[in-house]
């Protein structure tokens, strides 16, 4: 069975790699039309992660709450599984693709790295790592679209019209978009953040909170302060996609601790 | 013997528009007009193509040049008096296979790229359809011909460059807001250029606001699109509820300053705003552009932006042609397969006939000792070889896309095995498929 995982998972990160290169070859002008294989390669690339994801669980026991590495492969997938369905909606955004998919597929690599297994810890441990994975991958989601959003903002103020000024989605669809991703992960972020720190006070009585956790509030604070300014002082735009991506490189920072610890340990 | 297509008409290049207003035909008509030209002498079958650049009748006939001779006195006929003969185009054959393909494509139309000639020619094909003129030479080329303007349009960006000033202020906003719907334009001064632009951001459902250092002008203007007017000094107060602003005054500075935007953008409370100068001397400091959410264009951009969207589609033109070469190419390769049938089936029947009879003969005499069990294993041997000698001689037949060779070879195979005459004796006439199936869609 464990060949068969192995093979699953191959053929997910081919899959996810051939979606993001299809999209990235049509925004750097190879092709006239996207073409349905970016978004048709993500979704076969995620049925295959998902299956992936539960043939682990049911074979090996590896659940989303055993470790940092088996709960990267499930924030993969739930980034994946959120840029398809908003894309279901808006059909102009499929070119983000080509920033969603390397995320997955640095998650999915990543939950290979030999990270040490986590103890069962109870369900107010699970709900922080459920809730964050959500807000997490909803953050990543409305990352993407403020890096096109970027992109696309550049092209209309320097007045370069040329193909890929016409083959972005057009600004204030990014701009909403990324507002929506931001809103809709802050209350789950919030439970993630607050779970963990009752856990984190729980397991660490004796030593203080660890630091990644400070990473984390940090990261939470920013995306607050992104969602509050958009509605209080009317921060869009080139401000909204810069704080966007600014909070999405802080929850990368928090992962990417976490995963350092994990690998040591 | 196969029907010709043929294709005679007159367009926006060959007739000026008096007379293409006498000739033409409203869309509530085409089905009687089909159905009248089906009643022509030599015409089989028939469909009618009108729109405002053009009036083309496609038909099907045995004899191709008395199937032109009856539409042409069909078109004298609805302009008495006026020379038709003259303004009138014919294409025959392949070549009226082509002009179809082109037609569907949007490569014959005076925009090349524009979409309503697919939904137009869709229309034709109905109308005919309903007037049961359309028969299967009509009906196979039109379906091919769907299936070609279908690619032309999702494989190139044919339909998506601009060609006008006009057209790119669309494009821009569209790029900037999505939905330009309910989106609400004010319109600084009336220059010419502006009030185009204008008049194509309110096709696509824009509401309109307008200010003029005149208030008669910009009420005279607001009546004739259906707006608001306002005195200039409104200007200001306006700019914060509008989304975008094209601005065509006489003035010789700037109407719209940096500080004046950067005000409006705070009570906007950072939603986008779009701006348009197309005045000479330039009404809106370039300084404007700095502000975050607020994108200025001025009339060298746009021209800059209309030559570029020239050239681009230059380059889909000459992709869309080699479409429609494969798929013509593809249509007669399909066609001369469907026409050699005939004579394969006939060849076939004649061998398994000659075949089978020696097989009864030889079961009946000399292998009358052999089983079941045998007697299937002969059976199968005889068919694997007849399989085998007839291979080469279908597969000619079937290659053969000109249709003088695929006769020629029908004639030698006829004489050869005394086959009856196939391609003279066609088989009943199968009413046209009620939609083109080259993708399972209708067509509309």
């Amino acid at each position: 069975m464990s060949i068969a995982i192995d093979i699953l998972f191959l053929a997910a990160a081919v899959l996810y790699v051939l979606g993001g290169a299809s999209t990235l070859t049509f925004l750097l002008g190879a092709r006239e039309s996207p073409g349905p294989l970016g978004s048709s390669a993500l979704l076969l690339g995620a049925i295959l992660h998902a299956v992936h994801d539960a043939l682990r669980w049911s074979v090996n026991g590896v659940s989303p709450w055993s470790g940092i590495a088996p709960a990267l492969s499930t924030l993969g997938l739930f980034i994946c599984v959120l840029f398809l369905l908003a894309r279901s909606v808006r059909r102009t955004i499929e070119v983000a693709g080509a920033f969603v998919a390397p995320a997955v597929l640095v998650a999915l690599l990543a939950s290979r790295a030999h990270a040490r297994a986590v103890p069962a810890r109870g369900p107010l441990f699970s709900v922080h790592i459920s809730s964050s994975l959500v807000g997490l991958a909803t953050l990543t989601v409305a990352a993407a679209m403020a890096a096109t959003y970027l992109l696309q903002e550049r092209q209309v103020k320097s007045r370069r019209l040329g193909g890929l000024f016409h083959k972005l989605p057009p600004l204030d669809t990014l701009d909403t978009l990324t507002f929506r991703f931001v809103a809709i992960g802050i209350p789950a972020l919030t439970l993630g953040v607050v779970t963990g720190h009752v856990v984190g006070v729980g397991l660490n009585r004796a030593r203080g909170l660890p630091w990644q956790q400070y990473f984390a509030m940090t990261t939470w604070v920013i995306f607050v302060g992104v969602l509050l300014l958009r509605l209080l002082a009317g921060w869009r735009g080139r401000r909204a996609a810069i704080g966007t991506l600014v909070g999405f490189a802080s929850s990368v920072m928090v992962l990417l601790a976490y995963v350092a610890r994990g690998v040591r340990s | 013997m196969s029907r010709s297509l043929v294709v005679v008409g007159l367009n926006h290049r060959t007739a000026p528009v008096e007379l293409r207003e006498r000739l033409a035909v409203p869309p509530d008509g085409l089905e009687q007009t089909a159905h009248e030209l089906k009643g022509l002498p030599h015409v089989r079958e028939a469909m009618v193509v009108a729109t405002c650049n053009r009036v083309e009748i496609y038909a099907a006939g045995d004899e191709a040049g008395a199937c032109v001779r009856d539409i042409r006195g069909f078109f004298a006929a609805r302009a008495p008096g006026a020379d038709v003969s003259e303004c009138l185009y014919e294409h025959r054959g392949p070549a009226a296979v082509r002009h179809v393909f082109r037609v569907a494509s949007s490569l014959d139309s005076m925009v090349v790229g524009e979409p309503q000639i697919l939904g137009q020619v869709k229309e034709a094909f109905h109308a005919a359809r309903d007037a049961g003129s359309l028969g299967p030479e009509l009906s196979r080329a039109l379906s091919r011909a769907f299936a070609a303007a279908k690619r032309v349009r999702s494989e190139t960006q044919i339909g998506t460059g601009t060609v006008s000033v006009a057209s790119v202020a669309v494009d821009l906003a569209q790029q900037i807001f999505g939905e330009i719907a309910m989106r609400r334009v004010l319109l600084v001064g009336a220059g010419k250029m502006a009030l185009m632009a204008t008049r194509a951001l309110l096709k696509k459902g824009a509401r309109l606001s307008i200010v003029n250092r005149h208030y008669e002008r910009a009420l005279d203007v607001a009546k004739a699109h259906g707006g608001e007017a306002h005195p200039l000094e409104s200007l200001e107060l306006l700019l914060p509820h509008v989304d975008v602003v094209l601005c065509s005054t006489g003035a010789q500075r700037f109407v719209i300053t940096k500080e004046i935007v950067q005000r409006a953008m705070k009570a906007r409370r950072g939603r986008s705003l779009f701006l348009i100068d197309i005045a000479v001397p330039r009404n809106i400091d370039p300084r404007v552009n700095d502000v975050d959410s607020v994108y200025l264009f001025d009339v060298d951009d746009l021209e800059r932006e209309v030559a570029r969207a020239i050239e681009t589609r230059g380059g889909s033109l000459s992709m869309a042609e080699r479409i429609v070469d494969e798929e013509i190419r593809a249509f007669e390769r399909d066609r001369a397969v469907g026409s050699a049938a005939p004579t394969i089936a006939a060849l076939r029947e004649h061998f398994r006939r000659l075949a089978q009879a020696e097989i009864e003969k030889s079961f009946a005499g000399k292998l009358k000792h052999l089983g079941e069990g045998d007697r299937s294993l002969v059976q199968a041997m005889v068919e694997s070889a007849l399989n085998k000698l007839l291979h080469a001689p279908t597969t000619a037949l079937r290659a053969s896309t000109e249709q003088g060779e695929r006769e020629a070879l029908s004639t030698v195979v006829q004489a050869l095995f005394q086959l009856p005459n196939a391609l003279r004796e066609p088989a009943p006439e199968k009413p046209a498929p009620a939609t083109p199936t080259e993708d399972g869609e209708d067509p509309s």
